[in-house]
């Protein structure tokens, strides 16, 4: 009984099943069809030419976007948000040189007697410094240079000149006095369009966690010529007691402290940014010194966690 | 004989309690649920009860012995229903915690975390930015899964109810003593026990001597017909055999003494129960599709976060930098929001079923309704009302139908006077404090001649002198009352082949006549054509009996029959059913029209079945095939498949409960989305297996109800059609909603590959593509399923594609999302080089950018940047981006309306999604400006004419989808491009 009631479906029974691998193989080309990867190679084409065009005709658009508010908003000289309208602030941070090889590193490690050791860090610096002395060469700025002064601030479109020459001992033909374990590092003031420094003025407004050495020296130059007072100060220390022992004595050249006439800048063509070497005379070797080095202005604000007002470094002679 | 006792025995020791097999737990788990899907083997009713007696060591009139009793009950454990391993609510938690994206995430969230432990270990000032997202990654995957698992915890309760039905004493005889209070628990294989009116039985027994016992199966076989059982011959299907009675059936009359054949899990019932509780529903179609979807989505994530770890790797990009890439590329494929969109729009379909009296305890199951292929319907009390009525009347040449409420040529008929006062005397059903009491039929009897006149008053006029009672041999039911005119009146009532042969006259229009060999020829042909219809008939006949003949005070004596039996005058006959419910008929021509299979399965009679069946319009053409258990008991799956593919009307008759998971079963081997309808402890196991298991409120039994999906409250099955129409529009609207939530995976994914290949600072952060996946993109995703049903979602048949198609990818990936992706960066590109860092300049800055050790790097006008300045340049440029993205969304969220109408055709009528559109906004802005927040979630308070820079881009993805739209309608370029992006 159960044979007979299965003969009615015998016909179906027969279907022509296909295994996953001939499915596959039929997947990757139909011979029946021609079908490539389930099309034909002429749906491929039409699919690729439609994508083509749609790409194209998206890319076209962006493309115009771009242009247009390029062109038209965008002033190659001046940033469109300055200061406090955009993000940069009015805080600018410090820059040090010579950097490391690897730009997450800031230590400048080297053995003290080696130059193999040391030439990597004079490379950089000489290479960091070229367009302070080859100042001809560079587009524009012969003709710009203005020799500025405290009351003699340079007029529109002009420079001041950064003079580094005679900033013995840190000087190419010294090694940068790298060779005698006492490495000179060069601070630079981060640059912020428009901006310009509010300057410590009287003594009585001298913050209460500047260094002592530094507000004595302020004292005197102010006492001596009161513009020589218009200066964007720097000073450097160790960051914990240990390390400030271990520093030993700084000294900076030309001066501690970036000049007032070379704010603010404006992007003008040929513009140096003005530039203090820290010597230190006598670092203990063999061991890593954290150094900390702070710009000090009225507008500067400090805050070592976001690194606003200052630079971190290492310094580490063997 | 020897296989089928050992196959017993084998069975036997799968349910002792202890469990003796040494199998696993689980292993013993599946294999009881193998054993309780087979039909019960057994020949306990089938051989002479001597053997029995000896087999279960026992004897019929003293019992079993105490001790043995006892030993018995140590070894075999009590009679009571096991209930099935149940997993521990932490279990439960564990499992909705990994389900899905939700391992990935933790996938995510444990590497934010390493990276933070990494990240502390080796640096003195550590960013809290991976901790902060590691807790944000989890605190989703916790709500997440809390929420799937309130879902998922639904306590079984079914055995529960199961419960309820056992008896808690029962009359048992051991050591020749008959203990009245003898707990039920503790009954035993070979016991005598003693059942009588009114009594649940307590196990199931074999009948050794009854008077009258008649018992409602109604537990077993969905059929609330009493049956009569008694010590005869039994028949080799055990659920049919006459000297049977099962566990948890009700005794209605009489009384009987049987022995325990078996007890517990191993009674008919507690196969059922077991079955019920044991089985495992596939997961919903649903949430097959969403778990296809996640896994390729894993995948494709997975896949992606591969190749770009192992890119940085070759390039030479830190360890910490690829950990966080790898985060990334997993947040933005991930879409975090579907999962609570579908929750959501499943939870606002089931409010709003209830308000149609549907209640949904299974939340997927009212879109499994939409996808639903196949519905098996129980007969009784689903598609009829579990009430029988009478619905033909024929007296002499005249057929009435009742269900139209007759006309008055019935009640001038002479015949109805008489047939009136025999029914109501033959009638067993009494009426007690309103209620009418009694044998279905008796009660359809009953309430019909209620309509008319008054059968207690009748059958006080005609007091009751003597009657013969049914039994299953006379086949009628006779009885003599005396009447007011000294007379006597015999009425019968029965089969009308029987009373037939007892007839010699019938009551024509006005007068008797002779029944003639033609007479009899039209009577047998008005039987033939009731019996088609599936109705019950009955024929009625009197007879006076002179008092000249008869003395008064004569003893009627049943047994002799000292009266005439013969020479009757026949009244006429009545057809009895149980009427389909008035809506079932449309409903079900909806639901063919919808493209859904209607198929019976019903414990009944086949001509009944295939009656209603044509009645309610499951069977509308002559060769629908009846399938009868017997018959299916002999199929082999193969065999049922093949039928089931081949014939597409069909019912199944006289199916046991087995058998109904069987025929699921089946269906669902074909591929189809069952949907199983059903009132019946019967119906449990078809119901729990079923995709959808839908119950009814009133008649529905609660073991039904426990284990149903959907219930009907109000056993409206027009509610069905509803359910389907609902579920379509649940998945059509999905549709649009994964699409709008795919759509902002590209712009989510593309710029971790910018980062990557070009170098150029992160346009989008990790924190802000969960911002546009959990904050911004959720209500709209949500309020698209708010949209209304498209025209022909009930023309069309359910569902084949699936949730996520080729199509569909191509739009969201291949166009929309590309464009939106264009948007966000022109809007990044446009915000940095406000600041002061031209496009050209940001190719290849990554390296210094990243670094916090370069305190001075210069942009495009020899500006100099710290670390943290040139981040917030990044926040601003992120925030930008995310601004754009949010723009593009909104256009999208208006795109991914309609899937094929124009948008100007469609209108913006859904008011729920512009609001969430505003909502969106809203939430961007609040997210932008809220201070703290805006840290937190690495976002900027972005200048107002920012927002503006996506909106060419939006005009742009509006007009070309427009376009695409019109292609697709118009079907241009030969339909080419309705194959690419109709999803």
């Amino acid at each position: 009984m159960q044979n007979s009631k299965f003969q009615e479906f015998e016909t179906d029974l027969k279907r022509n099943q296909k295994s996953a691998g001939q499915k596959l193989s039929t997947f990757f080309y139909n011979e029946e069809t021609g079908e490539f990867m389930g099309r034909t190679a002429g749906s491929w084409g039409k699919i690729l030419l439609f994508y083509v065009i749609f790409y194209a005709a998206l890319a076209a658009l962006f493309s115009v976007c771009m242009a247009t508010f390029l062109q038209h908003y965008i002033n190659p000289r001046v940033p469109r948000l300055q200061q406090d309208y955009g993000v940069i602030g009015t805080s600018p941070g410090l820059g040090f040189r010579p950097l490391p090889e690897d730009v997450r590193s800031t230590l400048i490690w080297y053995k003290g007697t080696g130059y193999d050791s040391y030439s990597y860090w004079e490379d950089q610096l000489i290479d960091f410094l070229s367009v302070y002395k080859k100042k001809g060469q560079t587009a524009g700025a012969g003709q710009n240079i203005y020799n500025c002064d405290f009351q003699n601030p340079p007029p529109p479109g002009k420079v001041c000149d950064v003079d580094i020459r005679d900033w013995h001992p840190c000087t190419q033909e010294n090694h940068f006095s790298f060779h005698k374990s006492s490495p000179c590092i060069f601070l630079k003031l981060n640059r912020i369009f428009g901006w310009r420094p509010e300057f410590y003025t009287g003594e009585d407004d001298l913050p209460q966690d500047m260094p002592v050495g530094l507000q004595e020296q302020i004292r005197n130059i102010t006492s001596e010529n009161i513009h020589r007072g218009n200066m964007v100060w720097v000073s450097c220390q160790g960051e914990t007691p240990a390390d400030r022992e271990n520093i030993g004595p700084l000294r900076y050249i030309p001066q501690a402290g970036f000049p007032g006439y070379y704010y603010p800048y404006n992007n003008a063509e040929g513009y140096l940014s003005p530039l203090v070497a820290v010597h230190l005379q006598r670092p203990k070797t063999g061991i890593v010194i954290n150094i900390e080095c702070r710009a000090w202005a009225r507008n500067i604000m400090y805050d070592r966690k976001e690194r606003i007002g200052l630079v971190h470094f290492e310094i580490m002679i063997e | 004989m020897r296989s089928r006792s050992s196959s017993l025995s084998s069975i036997t020791d799968l349910f002792r309690p202890s469990n003796p097999t040494g199998l696993r737990s689980r292993d013993l788990s599946s294999t009881r649920l193998s054993a309780l899907k087979k039909e019960i083997q057994t020949d306990a009713h089938l051989i002479p009860l001597k053997d029995l007696y000896t087999n279960l060591e026992t004897d019929p009139v003293s019992g079993l012995r105490k001790e043995q009793a006892h030993r018995r009950l140590a070894y075999d454990g009590p009679n009571t229903l096991t209930p099935a391993t149940q997993y521990g609510w932490p279990l439960l938690l564990f499992k909705s915690l990994c389900t899905g994206f939700s391992t990935l995430i933790w996938l995510g969230a444990i590497l934010c975390l390493t990276a933070f432990v990494i990240e502390r270990a080796t640096k003195l000032d550590p960013g809290t930015d991976n901790l902060y997202l590691g807790c944000v990654l989890i605190t989703v995957d916790v709500i997440c899964g809390l929420f799937s698992f309130f879902q998922n915890y639904q306590s079984c309760k079914i055995m529960k109810s199961f419960k309820s039905m056992i008896p808690m004493h029962t009359r048992c005889t051991r050591d020749g003593v008959l203990d009245t209070e003898m707990p039920v628990r503790d009954l035993v294989k070979g016991d005598i026990v003693e059942v009588r009116a009114g009594d649940v039985i307590p196990a199931d027994i074999r009948i050794i001597d009854s008077k009258g016992f008649k018992v409602d199966n109604s537990s077993l076989t969905g059929e609330s017909v009493a049956v009569s059982r008694s010590n005869v011959e039994g028949t080799e299907n055990i659920l049919d055999s006459p000297n049977v009675a099962f566990f948890s059936a009700l005794c209605v009359e009489g009384y009987a003494k049987g022995v325990v054949l078996c007890c517990g899990d191993l009674t008919a019932l507690g196969r059922v129960a077991g079955l019920a509780a044991r089985l495992q529903p596939k997961p919903s179609p649903l949430a097959q599709e969403l778990h296809r979807f996640m896994r390729y989505v894993s995948v494709w994530a997975l896949t992606l976060g591969f190749v770009v770890a192992t890119a940085c790797f070759a390039l030479g990009y830190p360890f910490m930098q690829t950990i966080i890439f790898v985060i990334g590329m997993i947040v933005a494929n991930i879409p975090e929001g579907l999962q609570p969109t579908v929750t959501a729009s499943l939870t606002l379909t089931a409010k709003r079923m209830v308000s149609k009296n549907c209640l949904v305890k299974n939340l997927e199951s009212i879109e499994a309704l939409g996808a639903c292929t196949t519905i098996c319907s129980d007969k009784t009390g689903t598609l009829t009302e579990n009430k029988m009525c009478v619905r033909h009347i024929w007296m002499w040449n005249r057929e009435f139908m009742m269900a139209t409420d007759g006309d008055d040529s019935m009640y001038q008929h002479k015949a109805f006077e008489h047939l009136k006062i025999c029914a109501a005397l033959c009638s067993s059903a009494t009426v007690e404090n309103e209620t009418i009491r009694g044998d279905a039929s008796e009660k359809a009897i009953l309430n019909f001649l209620l309509q008319f006149n008054d059968p207690i008053g009748i059958r006080g006029n005609f007091p009751k002198v003597a009657e013969i009672p049914f039994n299953s041999v006379n086949k009628y039911q006779m009885s003599i009352h005396s009447d007011s005119q000294t007379k006597y009146l015999l009425v019968i009532k029965g089969a009308p082949e029987c009373i037939l042969t007892k007839c010699s006259t019938i009551m024509a229009e006005n007068k008797e006549v002779a029944i003639t060999e033609e007479t009899a020829a039209v009577i047998d042909k008005v039987i033939e054509n009731l019996a088609g219809t599936g109705e019950r008939i009955l024929a009625f006949a009197d007879l006076q009996i002179d008092a000249t003949q008869f003395d008064l005070n004569l003893d009627f004596d049943m047994d002799e029959a000292n009266f005439p039996l013969k020479d009757l005058r026949f009244l006429g006959l009545m057809g009895l059913i149980d009427p389909p419910r008035k809506e079932v008929r449309s409903a079900i021509e909806h639901v063919r029209s919808a493209g859904v299979r209607v198929m019976m399965v019903t414990g009944d009679h086949p001509a009944t079945a295939r009656a209603i069946a044509s009645d309610v319009g499951i069977a509308t053409q002559r060769d629908c095939r009846v399938v009868t258990g017997a018959e299916l008991r002999r199929m082999t799956p193969d065999l049922l498949t093949k039928t089931l593919e081949k014939h597409y009307e069909i019912v199944f008759a006289r199916t046991s409960p087995t058998q109904k998971l069987q025929i699921v079963e089946a269906c669902q081997k074909l591929g189809g989305v069952v949907a199983v309808t059903g009132d019946g402890v019967n119906d449990a196991p078809a119901l729990k297996c079923a995709d959808i298991g839908i119950s009814m409120g009133i008649t529905g039994s609660q073991v039904s109800q426990h284990t149903a999906d959907i219930i009907l409250i109000d056993d409206n099955f027009a509610t069905i059609v509803v359910g389907i129409e609902e579920g379509r529009k649940i998945f059509d609207n999905l549709k649009k909603s994964v699409c709008y939530i795919l759509i902002s995976n590209v712009p989510e994914i593309f710029p971790v590959f910018m980062f990557v290949l070009f170098s150029i600072p992160l346009p989008l952060g990790v924190m802000t593509i969960l911002c546009v996946d959990l904050g911004t993109d959720m209500w709209p995703a949500v309020a698209l399923s708010f949209e209304q049903a498209e025209s022909d979602v009930m023309s069309r048949p359910p569902r084949a594609g699936p949730l996520v198609s080729p199509r569909m990818l191509a739009l969201t990936y291949g166009h929309l999302g590309l464009m939106e992706f264009a948007a966000g960066m022109f809007a990044y590109f446009v915000v940095m080089a406000e600041f002061g860092f031209y496009p050209k300049d940001l190719f290849g800055i990554r390296k210094q950018w990243d670094c916090e050790a370069v305190n001075d790097l210069p942009d495009s006008l020899g500006q100099e940047w710290t670390y943290w300045e040139r981040k917030e340049a990044e926040r601003a440029g992120q925030a930008a981006y995310f601004a754009a993205v949010v723009v593009a969304q909104m256009t999208n969220g208006i795109i991914c309306k309609t899937r094929y109408n124009s948008i100007f055709h469609v209108g913006m009528r859904n008011m729920v999604l512009n609001m969430g559109l505003v909502f969106e906004l809203l939430l961007a802005c609040f997210v932008c400006y809220t201070p703290g927040l805006n840290t937190f979630l690495r976002t900027y308070p972005l200048p107002l004419k920012w927002w503006f820079l996506a909106l060419p881009y939006s005009a742009l993805m509006f007009a070309f989808d427009e376009l695409r739209k019109y292609c697709i309608r118009k079907r241009l370029f030969r339909a080419w491009y309705n194959n690419i992006t109709l999803y």
